[in-house]
């Protein structure tokens, strides 16, 4: 499904050149469920745009299902990213102005698709996520659990073959956290390729394979002794301070 | 298209959407209303007269001398006046007038069929003197011009002045006897011992109001008008010598009478003078149309750019989820029109209104539905460009906007 070759990303200011990306080779197979961690500044989200076509990268290849989207038009970009790809992010990104049928329907419209065959598929989608009663409702009339739930219908509606969740739970509390990593889990089942970027190791570990990136590069990392990776740790400390 | 959620997203941000739409209906109801006045006005000023309007000059003499307190005097010099403007070279008539067509002044009397039950017609009149209609270049269409029996001493109260014969336009010969049959009817006004004869119809004239609703009604009286108050005269040039005289005629006059202020003016600059506060109307309520269109705009700019602002985060997911830069540029482009669209119906309404409510107190012109929707697509076109830059601007909002926090 993904296939990334020595892929290299610069962000560059007038100044200063980072390296987000340096080099980083990766497959993922049609199908997997996999998490990626890392600190922050690690490269998660650069990975996560550039494997969801939100942003280019400046040297390497990419494949997405076994299509090289380098040389892409930006036209080319966004049609694939709508035909292939369900974002799910940390803050829902729901449009507050429109309800939530209007909501799933805005990748569809993109689609090209008939008025009846989106409504079916948005029916589905909410019924799949369990908000079949909320179709009507604004994003503010609903709970951050709720908000995610139709955040994950609008991934799904489309039938896309990868799901990109960017911390998808990271605004919610456990409960709902793991009512949303149930939900994950079962599309996945589906046959749906999802790649999730989290922070949160118990979450990461549902994953079928774990990925860890420090400084642009993929680390490999063996936790069958029971000890942990430094920035986990790291991270943890921090998460619990806030 | 997505008509739809773009409604319905704009009908959970009321304020912002009626606060365009009202100023875009106030804009087409006041700029079509200011605009059908203006161009009623034009149509006013560019109609024809009926008179030789072009070779035609309007010579006033105000007296100063002690003689011109003697009636005699008065006649004498009329007399004289008469007969050397009309030997001049390059004038082809003349005739003594008591106040000028086209001139803004005039008078007024109240005229209905002998007998009729009816109210008074307003009917302007001008007292002319003999060969009024060869000089004024009108054209006599029935009946007969005035002839040297006309002509009765004013000082004299006889029954031939109290029933005096009378010339009348076509207009006004139609607005007193519909039937078509005026000439040869008698005239009266409400408790007047006077009463006119119609023994003639002119085909076209306008009187001193041209841009006004009565503008072509004319009752033309014989008379010989002037006195120690002064007189008017109405000199009619040959073609192509109407420059020259316009000098030379004061001259003549002085030289006849040096007496007296002589003022000279082409009949068209007279017009001019009428017009010269509806022009300056035209120019402030053109440039009102023209504030109203540019604060429009600046409100359209000013909205869809706040538009773009806010939702910065909300058009990254929007390209996230799929849409191509012409989707977002689409996506604003129809939203403005939207909003545009929703004040022109409004506007439309809002027109008849106002123009409804001019035509009660200010005789306004009736509205057409083609100059609406000739305005109402202006608008709506200009309302499209003005949200054209904020729009161009959100198109390059980069996707992955949607994944920073």
């Amino acid at each position: 499904m993904i296939k990334l070759k020595n892929v290299q990303k610069i962000y560059r200011t007038e100044h200063v050149e980072t390296h987000a990306l340096g080099g980083l080779s990766l497959s993922i197979a049609a199908g997997e469920f996999v998490s990626v961690m890392g600190p922050s500044g690690s490269g998660k989200t650069t990975l996560l745009n550039i494997t969801g076509l939100l942003d280019t990268f400046d040297r390497g290849s990419y494949l997405l299902d076994g299509r090289d989207v380098s040389g892409l038009s930006d036209r080319q970009m966004s049609k694939l990213r709508n035909a292939m790809i369900g974002f799910i992010f940390q803050s829902f990104n729901l449009i507050p102005d429109i309800n939530v049928f209007d909501n799933i329907d805005v990748p569809l419209r993109y689609r090209g698709w008939k008025a009846k065959r989106r409504r079916e598929a948005i029916e589905e989608a909410l019924g799949l996520v369990g908000l079949t009663s909320r179709i009507k409702h604004l994003p503010s009339q609903l709970s951050g659990g709720q908000q995610q739930r139709v955040a994950v219908a609008r991934a799904l509606a489309g039938n896309p073959a990868l799901i990109l969740a960017d911390e998808p739970t990271g605004n919610l509390d456990s409960a709902m956290a793991m009512e949303i990593m149930d939900l994950l889990e079962r599309i996945n089942q589906l046959g749906t390729t999802l790649v999730m970027v989290t922070h949160d190791p118990e979450l990461a570990n549902r994953a079928q394979r774990q990925l860890h990136l420090l400084d642009g590069q993929l680390i490999d990392m063996d936790f069958s002794d029971g000890h942990k990776p430094l920035f986990v740790e790291e991270e943890a400390i921090s998460a619990a301070a806030e | 298209m997505e008509l739809g959620p773009i409604i319905r997203a704009l009908m959970h941000n009321k304020v912002r959407f009626w606060l365009i739409a009202i100023e875009v209906a106030l804009t087409l109801a006041i700029a079509i209303n200011a605009g059908a006045m203006l161009f009623e006005l034009r149509d006013k000023y560019n109609q024809p007269s009926g008179m030789d309007d072009t070779n035609l000059l309007t010579v006033s003499t105000l007296p100063f001398g002690e003689r011109f307190k003697s009636d005699s005097f008065v006649d004498s010099t009329r007399e004289e006046d008469l007969r050397r403007l009309r030997a001049f070279p390059g004038v082809r008539d003349a005739t003594v007038i008591d106040l000028f067509p086209l001139s803004g002044s005039g008078t007024i009397y109240g005229r209905r069929p002998l007998g009729a039950k009816s109210e008074d017609v307003t009917t302007p009149v001008i007292v002319v003197g003999r060969r009024a209609l060869p000089t004024l270049g009108v054209e006599l269409t029935a009946g007969r011009s005035f002839g040297e029996g006309d002509f009765v001493d004013d000082d004299v109260l006889s029954e031939q002045q109290l029933n005096r014969n009378v010339l009348v336009t076509r207009e006004l010969a139609d607005e007193l006897f519909p039937q078509g049959d005026a000439l040869g009817q008698v005239i009266e006004g409400q408790n007047e011992p006077i009463k006119n004869t119609i023994v003639g119809i002119v085909g076209l004239m306008q009187n001193g109001w041209p841009h006004s609703a009565i503008g072509k009604r004319v009752m033309l009286i014989p008379g010989e008008p002037g006195d120690y108050n002064g007189m008017r005269y109405l000199v009619r040039a040959e073609p192509g010598s109407i420059d020259a005289l316009y000098g030379q005629l004061e001259n003549l006059l002085f030289e006849i009478n040096p007496e007296r202020i002589v003022k000279i003016q082409t009949l068209l600059e007279s017009k001019d003078r009428v017009f010269n506060n509806s022009l300056l109307m035209v120019k402030l309520l053109s440039g009102i149309i023209g504030m109203l269109v540019v604060v429009t705009i600046l409100g359209i700019v000013g909205l869809t750019s706040f538009s773009v602002a806010e939702r910065t985060r909300q058009i990254g997911t929007r390209r996230a989820l799929g849409a191509t830069r012409a989707d977002i540029l689409r996506y604003f482009l129809v939203e403005s029109w939207t909003i545009a669209g929703a004040g022109l119906v409004l506007g439309s309404g809002l027109a008849y209104l106002v123009n409804y409510a001019l035509a009660q107190v200010a005789d306004a012109p009736r509205l057409e539905l083609g100059a609406l929707a000739v305005v109402g697509l202006a608008l709506w076109i200009t309302s499209m460009l003005a949200a054209l830059v904020p729009a161009l601007r959100a198109m390059t909002i980069s996707p992955d906007l949607a994944t920073r926090s």
